[in-house]
Order: structure tokens, then sequence, then C-alpha cells
């Protein structure tokens, strides 16, 4: 399906607006959209809202054989897919040249910044190695897609659990069992958190006239009439992970570092939100193993509808 | 009367919740929760539609079925032919000749029963996006377990859990259409005495009057506040 | 006299796709065992049928089988009861007529004849407009279609332009065509929309700026001048003195979806005193 075409009204509306600093929703120009993460009962589930944007991972693993020229690494593997369920013009099948930019983006600025441990994830050097897979999924696309995957990436990663991993030594007696790992079940042994370096997230600017006038996190609209793009990713150390332009506007360097200096900023308040979420869901589900909890408090009641599961007779 | 490993009656429901018109792109959209399985449907149509899948007299209903983690397989292909063929009898496509109706359902989480969580969910996303249907929806997933302890008989649960489906002997999922409660859609797997197909059928039914009533109610909030 | 009520006793409720909502034949047809959605049997209906009264179906309903009435989407059955006068000369006899409709919202447009739309040219094919009126096929708008346009003289639109018309032709087996003037040949508002802003709006929102106080345009009215083109496609084109005021305007429509009077006039204070 074709998405519906845009107006010479409305794009001439939407940047004259950007012009003079004003943004179609009422934001300023370096504000962010109210962002929303909702971690799910699974570990590593998490779904991410940024204004209308919506986005959801699952992390997932598996015991491999490493790469033989790095025996003792683990792998990430990203992948993000851009369903028709977050906009008509995305089409079912293989996954488009923009899902595959958005992966490698997700990529770069989660595991090329070493954010992962990938050594921890070696449970016997040469033989076997945790594959931890990410799959990101595009439900409601307004704008903005790569800072809310890069988010979800993160909170997933951090909030997924690997199953506890051991083997029985030849002199515990059993030979049956000997020299083959055992994965415990995550109801008999705790599993473990991944073991994460630093948070990078990105931030998003659009750029309007040679980058003269620029938009922070844009929405679907804005994205339609802008003229290029620049994505900082950066931690809370303000250490820069990653910067992708793209788009055909041409950048001032001195743009590119009044950039930085905003997403510093931005950084540090997204970081700060998304630590205490973690910490929220974790006490929550401390909580909830204590058997002192109250259910996790639905957000967004008045849309949603319940009612107990009803006898049949 | 042997409890569940969750507590709930043999023939329990889990805890039903819908979410109406959840997402901003699509026409139409819905999610449907039973208790931890849940999904997520989109709704566009009826829409222009591709030369090559045009049908003169009707609307061409078209399904997308995308699994959590991975890529789409061959089990989550069938899954889009159960939907499809399931959905068809229930949408009135001479209304619309010549468009397309699709209908894209993301699995959320799978804690058993997801077929028919996926068919509800489709169905009141297609009500949330005002596409002309001769009647509701609603789906039911039931287990036949192998016999407990100390008795000789078989047991039928109703919307089984995803362990609970992992430990049974035969699986049936069913969609009921809303005016005469007429099955739409019926699949088994494993194997059952023509005594317990029957049987399943009734409690089926009987689990999707249920089911549909939910529907009607959450409906009837969604539109008082809106109209 | 029957009241519409009488009639369909579920009017004012939410109703949902097969249910049946009335029976023209008389007598006890309906299966009980139909729970909620099935009928309530009347022979109230039966006897206004009979004694000339008609029945006229809006969108969401249709005749099955030829006597059950039923609805085909989900929202508030609504209807009314009014006079209609059939035949001419000594044969002209008035009858009744019993409106019936549900009232629901909608995000897709199916077009519908005599309806007014925005609309954006796409394309310039041979003597006609193509025209995306966000339905499942584009409108062809013809170049005569205009007011004062001849052979000679035709309407320069250029692609992504927003029109406003009426659909002359809309049904489900034929390409929507539209016009930019009346049976008159007169413009009457319609043509091309310059400058301004469009926002995307269901059909439920659309109905209710259409209405005959539509509470947030006349609050707005109050503080500032305002333009509109209301389409029944979702498309609202709307133009003020400055880009603040549209945007106010923008957001003022959108959040008003669900509001009441009262608190259509209180946001709209608030956002005006922010301005």
């Amino acid at each position: 399906m074709k998405d519906t075409p845009l107006s010479n009204n409305e794009r001439s509306f939407v940047q004259g607006a950007m012009k003079s600093g004003l943004r179609v929703d009422g934001r300023g120009v370096y504000d962010f959209r109210r962002i929303r993460i909702a971690y799910q009962p699974e570990r590593g589930h998490v779904e991410v809202q940024l204004g209308r944007t919506r986005v959801m991972v699952q992390v997932s693993c598996e015991l491999t054989k490493p790469f033989p020229d790095r025996p003792a690494e683990g792998a990430v593997q990203f992948n993000v897919e851009l369903s028709p369920m977050a906009s008509p013009a995305f089409e079912p099948g293989r996954p488009s040249e923009q899902a595959i930019e958005l992966s490698r983006m997700v990529e770069r600025v989660v595991k090329d910044s070493n954010a992962i441990d990938t050594t921890s994830l070696c449970v016997i050097s040469g033989e076997a190695v945790w594959n931890i897979r990410v799959d990101l999924h595009a439900l409601d696309h307004d704008g903005n897609l790569s800072d809310a995957l890069c988010m979800a990436a993160l909170a997933g990663l951090i909030h997924f659990r690997k199953p506890e991993v051991s083997m029985p030594s030849l002199s515990s007696g059993d030979e049956s069992v000997a020299g083959n790992l055992i994965i415990h079940d995550v109801r008999e042994r705790e599993p473990l958190p991944l073991s994460v370096h630093h948070m990078p997230l990105c931030v998003t600017f659009a750029f309007l006239d040679d980058g003269e006038h620029m938009v922070v996190d844009p929405t679907f609209q804005e994205e339609r009439v802008a003229e290029g793009y620049l994505i900082v990713a950066m931690n809370i150390h303000r250490e820069v992970c990653a910067v992708h332009k793209h788009g055909s506007v041409l950048l001032d360097a001195s743009q590119i570092s009044r950039c930085t200096k905003i997403a510093a900023i931005k950084v540090a308040e997204m970081t700060e939100l998304l630590q205490k979420s973690i910490d929220e869901e974790e006490q929550l589900r401390a909580n909830r193993r204590a058997g002192k909890a109250p259910a996790a408090a639905k957000s967004n009641k008045s849309t949603i509808f319940e009612y107990q599961g009803s006898i049949v007779q | 009367m042997v409890t569940r490993a969750d507590g709930r009656m043999p023939n329990q429901l889990r805890e039903l919740s819908i979410e109406h018109a959840v997402l901003s792109r699509a026409d139409g959209s819905s999610r449907f929760s039973q208790r931890d399985t849940s999904a997520l449907t989109a709704v566009y149509g009826p829409a222009e539609v591709k030369s090559s899948k045009e049908l003169l007299d009707k609307a061409t209903v078209q399904t997308v079925f995308r699994p959590k983690t991975g890529l789409a397989g061959v089990d989550d292909h069938v899954c889009e032919a159960i939907l499809r063929q399931a959905l068809e009898p229930v949408i009135q496509r001479t209304a619309n000749p010549r468009t397309s109706i699709t209908v894209i359902v993301q699995v959320m989480h799978d804690d058993g029963a997801l077929l028919a969580c996926a068919l509800n969910s489709a169905s009141m996303a297609l009500i949330d996006a005002g596409v002309p249907m001769s009647a509701v929806l609603a789906a039911v997933t039931c287990a036949w377990l192998p016999a407990a302890d100390g008795s000789s008989e078989r047991r039928l649960l109703l919307d089984p859990t995803l362990e609970e489906q992992t430990a049974a002997t035969s699986i049936a999922t069913f969609a009921f259409e809303s005016t005469n409660q007429e099955i739409v859609f019926s699949s088994t797997e494993g194997q059952l005495t023509v005594d317990e197909y029957f049987y399943t059928i009734e409690m089926a039914q009987k689990a999707a009057a249920n089911v549909l009533a939910f529907m009607r109610l959450s409906l009837e909030r969604k539109f008082s506040k809106s109209v | 006299m029957a009241t519409i009520d009488e009639l369909f006793p579920r009017i004012g409720s939410v109703v949902l796709p097969g249910d049946a909502l009335g029976d023209l034949e008389a007598g006890d047809s309906a299966d009980p065992a139909d729970g909620p959605g099935s009928t309530t049997s009347n022979s109230s209906l039966h006897a206004f049928t009979q004694h000339g009264g008609r029945l006229r179906l809006g969108p969401g309903l249709a005749q099955e089988g030829g006597r059950v009435i039923a609805a085909s989407r989900a929202g508030v059955l609504q209807g009314s009861m009014g006079a209609a006068s059939t035949g001419t000369g000594a044969n002209a006899h008035s009858s009744q007529v019993a409106r019936l409709y549900i009232a629901s919202s909608q995000k897709r447009y199916v077009p519908a004849k005599d309806e007014l739309v925005v609309g954006i040219i796409t394309d310039r094919m041979g003597e006609a407009f193509k025209v995306d009126i966000g339905a499942a096929a584009s409108a062809s708008l013809s170049f005569l279609a205009f007011e004062g346009a001849t052979k000679r003289n035709r309407p320069n639109l250029a692609i992504g332009a927003l029109v406003y018309g009426k659909l002359a032709v809309a049904n489900k087996d034929m390409e929507p065509e539209m016009v930019c003037i009346d049976a008159a040949d007169k413009a009457a508002g319609m043509g091309e929309l310059t400058g301004g802003y469009l926002i995307h709006i269901s059909s439920g929102l659309t109905r209710r700026l259409l209405s005959r106080d539509p509470a947030v345009l006349i609050a707005l009215g109050k503080h500032f001048a305002l333009e509109t083109a209301i389409g029944l496609n979702g498309r609202t084109w709307i133009n003020a003195q400055t880009p603040q005021q549209v945007v106010l305007i923008a957001n003022a429509i959108q959040n008003s979806e669900f509001m009441t009077v009262a608190q259509i006039n209180a946001m709209v204070q608030r956002l005006v005193q922010a301005l």
C-alpha cells in the first residue's frame, strides 16, 4: 500500500513553522515527545512509546559454537522488523533497505560501542557461547524510529536474564551427565543479567535550509519535509558512541558540535528515565516474588477494559 | 474438581482485556489479551489493491502473522491462512469490491491459546476499522490432558496455558460467529474420539459466548465514551 | 402513530455487526436463544410497514433475506421519524419515514455520492486530474469541472495541491468522480485550497464539526477569525491569520473528539491563554 500523499499545503506549513521555531504538535524545537517504557511479564520483552511512535523488543538467547577467530566471545544479533502494522508503506516479506539500515544503526550504537560485554557470554572457550538475539518490531510509525528502537534495544538487554549453565565434573560420580552442559530452568536457579557496560542512547535531529533550522525528535510529518537528518548516539559520560548523517543537507562542523551538546543533555534526561523505569520494574518483580505484590498497576487504564476469567457451565 | 496449576477451574477462562484503537497509523487496531497471552492487530482497508490480487466482485482479504522472535516460518504462514479463512466468512466482502482489507497480527506474548487470541484480536480490530461485517467472531482454544492420578478419564481444559498445551494429548481451536453461534473455523491436533470432539465443541461454544459477551461489554464501554 | 423507539427498541444502545434489529415480517420469528444480539420481535414494525410506513436505512445497516434489518458495523443505533410525501397530484399521500443509522467513527473513507471531500492532486491524465481522497481508489476531477473553466481556460493546479469538491459519482463498482462546481456551475466555496494546513480526523469528529453548532469551532471563533473546509473523508483544511493560531486550531479540534461542550470551552480557553 502507498502512504497518504503529502499535500503542498502541509509541506509548506510544516516547513514554515519549523523555520520560525514552531511545531505542529506544540513542542519546542529541542523537546522530545513523551517517552513511555512498559516492561512485560517475560524477561527481555519491552514496549517503548515515543509519542505515538511505538516499538517492541524481545531479547532471546541460545547456546552456539563461537566463531573460530573469537573463541571466547559470545554474539549479539539485532533484527529490526518494519511490519506493515506500523505504516502502510512498509511491505511484508523481505526486510526493506530501511529495515536493514535501522538494524545496522542499532547494532552500531549498542554493539559496536561495546555496551554489551561479549566475553561474559562465553561458557566454554571454543566450545559454547551465548548468542543473544534482539528482535525489534516497529508497531506504529510516527517518526523517529531510530531513537525509539535504540532505547528499546537497550531496555530489553538490561531487562533480559540468561539462564544459568553448569557442567557436572567427572568427579561428581554420575558419568551419564558428565561433560554435558546443563541449562538450568529459570524456576530452578535464578537467571543472570547480561553485563551492560554503559547505556548509549540516540538523539535524532532533522534539518531544513542547509542545517539552518533544526528540530529534535521529528514526527513522521517533520521527517517527510526535512532535508537531512543527524543521529547522535551518546552515553551519560558524554562519550559519543555513533554519529550518522543522511539526507541531502550539508552540515557545518560547528552545527554538528552544537548537536552533540544538545544530545548530551537529552541523553542525560533519557538515561535517568530509563534507569528509573528499570529500578521500578525490578522493585515490582522483587515485591511480587516476596508475595506482597499488588498486581502491577496497569497504565492507560481508561482504554483497557478487563474482567475476571469466567467459568463456563 | 481438580484445579489447575494457576488455580483455575478446568472450565474457567483466563482474565480477558481489550484495548481498542491502540495504533495511530492503522485504520483500526486492537490488543486482545488472555492474561499473559496477547496479540496486537492492525487493519487497513478498504484500501487500494494490487491489480494481481484484485477481485472484481469482492474485497481481497490479506493477512500477515508476525512472530515475536525470529523470522516468519512455515507455522506462521499456516496461521496467516487460518486467519484469512476464518475472517473471510464474517467480512461482507461484496460491499467493497476491488479493494483490499489487510489484517496484520503481531504476537505480543504466547502463553497458550495463541491462535484463539489472534483471532479475537483480529475480530476486534476489524470492528474498530469499521469494515462491514455480517457477524462478530469469537474464538476459544481447548486442550485435553491425560488422566490425572486416581482418575481414568481425560480432562478437558478451556483456554490452556502454554504449559498445559505442552502436556496435552490434543488441542482444539474453534471460532464462532455471533448471530447463530455457528462454527466458522475448527482445527484440532492430536487424537480425539467422536464423543470427545462433540463435547469439546459444546464447551467451546459456551466459552465463546462468554468471550463474545465480554467483547460486547467492552465495545459498549468504548462507544458510551465516544459517540 | 408509532415512535421510533417503539419500532426499534434498541435505539440509543450499542449494536454489533450481525445484530438483528427488527423484523419486517409479523410474528414471533426471532430465535429466543440468540441472546442479547437478537431482535426483540415486534409486530409494531410489521404494522408500520403494512400501513405505508417507509424505512430508510443509513450507513452500517442492511436488510438481510428481505426481512431482517441487521447491523454491519459496531456503533450506537440512531434514528428519527419524519413525514414524506410520495406520488403527485391526486395520488399523493403522505406517509411516515423511519430513518435509521449507526453512529460510529472510522478513519478510512468509503466514497458516497454528493459528499464534500478534501483531495490531494496526485497526477494529471488527459482531460482530468487524479485526486487522492483517502479511499481505495483515486477520484478523477475533470479540467472542466471548475467554475469558469473552458477547453481553452484550464485550471492550473500543481501536483500536491489541495482541492475541496463534491463527489458526483461514487459507488462501489466505479471510480469516484469529483467536481468543484454545483448544479448552477458555480464554485460555491469549492475549488483549490491555498495556504493553511490539513488535519486528519475520524469520521465521527468530522460529523461533529459539520453539526449545526460545532462547539469547538464556535469556541475558537470567539477568539480569532478562522477558515475551514471540512471534508467527509476525514480531512479538514484550516487556516487563520498566523501559524500559531493554525497550530492552536489543529490541536483544539483534535483534542475535542471525546470532550463535552464545557470541557471544549475550557480547553480552548486554556490554549488561547497559552498563545
